[in-house]
């Protein structure tokens, strides 16, 4: 008797692997036919590694442009984080422009990068094998998200591009854009904030990508993908 | 609905509350059933307070409401299809009843309890109401409501395949979750997430739909990470030094995790045979036997006693003798816990001493110093006292063993308090045998007067033969139990009761020490306070006090105490004498 292969049986028209740089080119058009390829090859190394640097990297050159145009403006939620109680509990606070600074948020952000990843692929992982109880390597589901930095870098971009021309660092694509002389604490810009279209975007990918290596129609996939990434948000605002 | 499916419910309905009520002559089920009672009780007791006005307000009524709504719509698709009893399963679902006569006569259960549960709530908030019956009807409706749509949710989590319904039930619960939360902060402000929650820091758990570089910026971090850094050394020694530990041991343990998979050793074979030795301990636990002859079946014939004393009923004396004799395992614990007991008695008597005889005389002749030693040689006899709980548990050679040979003990040709009698010699002449080991010493040391003596040496008994009653009670109503083929092992409520009355044989004589101490004391003009040990203004008084009050105090706590264990001897005899044991009878 011939054992059968352990992936799902979704990927039976996949054509020949195509090389990274489609695949991520691939992610912005099409990527249910990325996912497909990718669950159905062996995993690669550099499937995840590669994206995952392309994001820190256009992290970082948001950063840059954040910092170029405001050292010390502070965004909206950081505007919440900033409570009086954490800011005179430490005796030794950095400047927020300095060059120490700098460093930490460029370390942060690589760092974040990668931590990132691999935790909201365990968050994937672990939505498919508790609710919808189906088994699927790990490793993918790092592919898998790894491959969304395509849609975050060029978020990233967006995002510092639309700082460069607005002249505000919390500028942001979302509907948020659209209620700036709103008070950054304001709940309602807050909500506004979270409709970013290219979270929404990402978010929608993911739930593609949950539904190929579940085997799970998308609307299933989408309902706990988006209840996380999206609805949890909002929930967390407006509970909060 | 069918009336022949209403009969049935009926006459099932009747069945199970004579049953009910049946099961109220077990001490722990009518135990329940009062602390049940007593939790309507109290609040029907304090019904007309203000805090029961709050709770009949619309917005709590709407929020119950809902609460009740959505817990029997997610209870309901909780389980696929209807639960019936085995015996519907069998006779119902083959007679010819339509499924709609089914459901009705599923649900003919969950309508009485609406209607009783309608009643008890409008009774408790009768007075803040200015309807209370048209309140019992809408609640009584209301919760039928509720179990329809929970009927109607299971029937139709049925008709679902497995998995699917497994995801949509997760679902559900998600979403009822965050309406519920959502629902309390908008009607009551409750605030179920902190309000770091929405910090860029937290924001980073929902990775790769977040801008990193604002949770990177965020003055939370910067803070975190300046702490880490070498101008506070300190704290980074103090965080670095348990890392430092955790990881050593994560690393022992790992180490050792793989040494064991590593070890090529049969498991299968010695551990079928530890397994099976432990399960004939379990057994042998639950019948009431002892564990330390588990793995022995052999002993030395003994001779036959030429006493007297042990011929008639005393033979069962005689046999708990030599099986005490036979048990080393109970003997080397009993004498080890005897050893450290007196021996931590006979050292402190020994420090206390050496101190008073460091003392000059006119100091110890005071009557502080007199009433100080007394109080504390009675103390030390006090703390040899307690000793008897714990040594009664160890010695088993009662009813606790005999259990098992009860039908044969109500063929003996004895009466029965002279047999229970003999059941609890040996345990209680174990005790006292025990509890001497740390007496005498302190007779030698504390050289009380010989009432003081007297009355210690009576005490002793006594306290050992209350306890011992107590828990043969216990024991024999276990073992009668196990005979008749029910439960196995006591119940919790059981073992509790029964430690709790190991307590309350001793109030009655408390009671009396107390008010013969009061009336006493007051005839020698004596004033009795918490501090009356201290404050001794009268010392002519005290030591009359001393000599006479006190051994007449004892002397009547001792009558009552024996009268007591009298009386529990007779209630043991008298269970004993008409415990019924046969599978037949019950």
């Amino acid at each position: 008797m011939i054992p059968m292969p352990a992936t799902p049986s979704s990927s039976s028209g996949v054509a020949a692997s195509s090389s990274l740089a489609a695949k991520l080119l691939d992610m912005l058009s099409s990527p249910g036919e990325v996912f497909d390829e990718v669950v159905a090859a062996p995993p690669r190394f550099a499937n995840w590694l590669v994206p995952t640097v392309l994001v820190a990297l256009a992290s970082l050159f948001l950063l840059r442009a954040s910092s170029n145009e405001g050292v010390s403006v502070v965004t909206t939620s950081q505007a919440v984080e900033a409570q009086p109680a954490t800011l005179d509990s430490v005796t030794v606070q950095a400047e927020p422009g300095s060059v120490d600074s700098q460093s930490l948020s460029a370390l942060a952000t690589c760092g974040g990068a990668f931590a990132g990843t691999f935790w909201s692929a365990f968050l994937l992982w672990f939505i498919g094998r508790a609710f919808l109880r189906t088994r699927f390597s790990y490793l993918k589901t790092v592919e898998v998200v790894a491959l969304t930095g395509s849609i975050v870098a060029l978020g990233a971009i967006v995002t510092a591009l639309l700082i460069g021309i607005s002249g505000d660092p919390a500028t942001r694509p979302a509907l948020s854009f659209f209620a700036r002389h709103l008070p950054s604490t304001n709940r309602v810009r807050l909500l506004l904030g979270t409709f970013n279209f290219f979270h929404l975007w990402i978010i929608t990918v993911l739930a593609i990508g949950l539904s190929r290596l579940s085997g799970v129609s998308f609307k299933e996939s989408a309902f706990w993908v988006f209840g996380y990434w999206f609805v949890a948000r909002l929930a967390l605002i407006l509970l909060g | 609905m069918n009336r022949a499916l209403l009969y049935l419910w009926f006459a099932l309905l009747k069945r199970r509350f004579l049953d009910f009520v049946r099961s109220l002559r077990r001490p722990t089920t009518l135990i329940a059933f009062i602390y049940v009672l007593g939790l309507l009780g109290v609040p029907f007791w304090f019904r007309h307070h203000e805090i029961f006005r709050h709770l009949v307000e619309r917005d709590i009524l709407i929020t119950g409401a809902l609460l009740m709504l959505v817990g029997s719509l997610i209870k309901g698709f909780w389980q696929r299809g209807l639960v019936f009893e085995p015996p519907d399963i069998e006779f119902v679902f083959t007679s010819p009843f339509t499924q709609r006569q089914v459901v009705c006569y599923r649900l003919l259960p969950n309508y009485l309890y609406a209607l009783v549960q309608g009643l008890v709530l409008a009774a408790l908030f009768a007075p803040h109401l200015s309807h209370p019956l048209l309140m019992a009807a809408g609640l009584t409706l209301f919760q039928i409501t509720c179990f329809h749509v929970s009927t109607a949710a299971s029937l139709y989590a049925g008709t679902l395949p497995e998995d699917r319904h497994h995801r949509l039930r997760c679902m559900m619960l998600g979403a009822a979750f965050l309406l519920t939360a959502l629902y309390f902060r908008a009607a009551w402000e409750v605030r179920f997430v902190p309000a770091f929650a929405i910090s860029p820091v937290v924001q980073l758990l929902f990775y790769p739909a977040v801008t990193l570089p604002e949770a990177a910026s965020s003055p939370a971090l910067h803070q975190w990470a300046l702490r880490l850094t070498p101008t506070s050394s300190l704290w980074l020694r103090q965080l670095l030094q348990p890392v430092l530990y955790l990881s050593a041991i994560a690393l022992a343990a790992g180490v050792s995790l793989w040494s064991l998979f590593r070890l090529k050793a049969n498991l299968f074979e010695p551990s079928l045979a530890t397994s099976s030795h432990a399960a004939e301990r379990r057994q042998r636990l639950r019948q009431g036997r002892d564990l330390a002859t588990a793995g022995k079946t052999e002993a030395h014939s003994a001779g036959l006693p030429t006493l007297s004393l042990f011929g008639g009923v005393g033979a069962i004396v005689w046999k708990n003798l030599l099986a005490a004799r036979r048990s080393h395992r109970q003997l080397l614990l009993a004498f080890i816990l005897t050893a450290l007991y007196a021996g931590s008695l006979v050292a402190l008597l020994q420090h206390i001493h050496t101190e008073l005889h460091a003392a000059s005389l006119d100091k110890l002749a005071s009557p502080e110093v007199v009433m100080g030693r007394l109080a504390f040689h009675l103390g030390l006899a006090f703390w040899v006292a307690i000793l008897a709980p714990f040594l009664q548990r160890i010695f088993p050679f009662d009813f606790r063993r005999d259990g098992r040979h009860l039908l044969d003990f109500r063929t003996l040709p004895a009466s029965p308090l002279c047999l229970v009698l003999a059941e609890v010699a040996v345990p209680v002449g174990c005790v006292l045998l025990c509890q001497a080991a740390g007496l005498v010493p302190l007779f030698l040391y504390a050289r009380f007067d010989w009432p003081i003596v007297l009355i210690l040496i009576f005490a002793y008994p006594a306290v050992a033969l209350a306890l011992n009653s107590v828990w043969n009670l216990h024991y024999l109503l276990s073992a009668t139990r196990r005979a008749a083929g029910h439960a196995q092992s006591p119940s919790v409520v059981g073992t509790l009761i029964v430690v709790v009355l190991s307590f309350l044989v001793f109030v009655p004589a408390l009671w009396t020490t107390r008010f013969l101490a009061r009336c006493l004391s007051e005839r020698a003009g004596v004033a009795l306070t918490s501090d009356g040990l201290q404050g001794l203004a009268n010392s002519d008084a005290w030591l009359k006090f001393l000599h006479t009050g006190i051994p007449l105090t004892g002397a009547g706590a001792l009558g009552v105490q024996y009268l007591v264990d009298f009386l529990l001897l007779l209630a043991l005899a008298r269970l004993f004498q008409r415990a019924e044991i046969s599978r037949e009878s019950q």
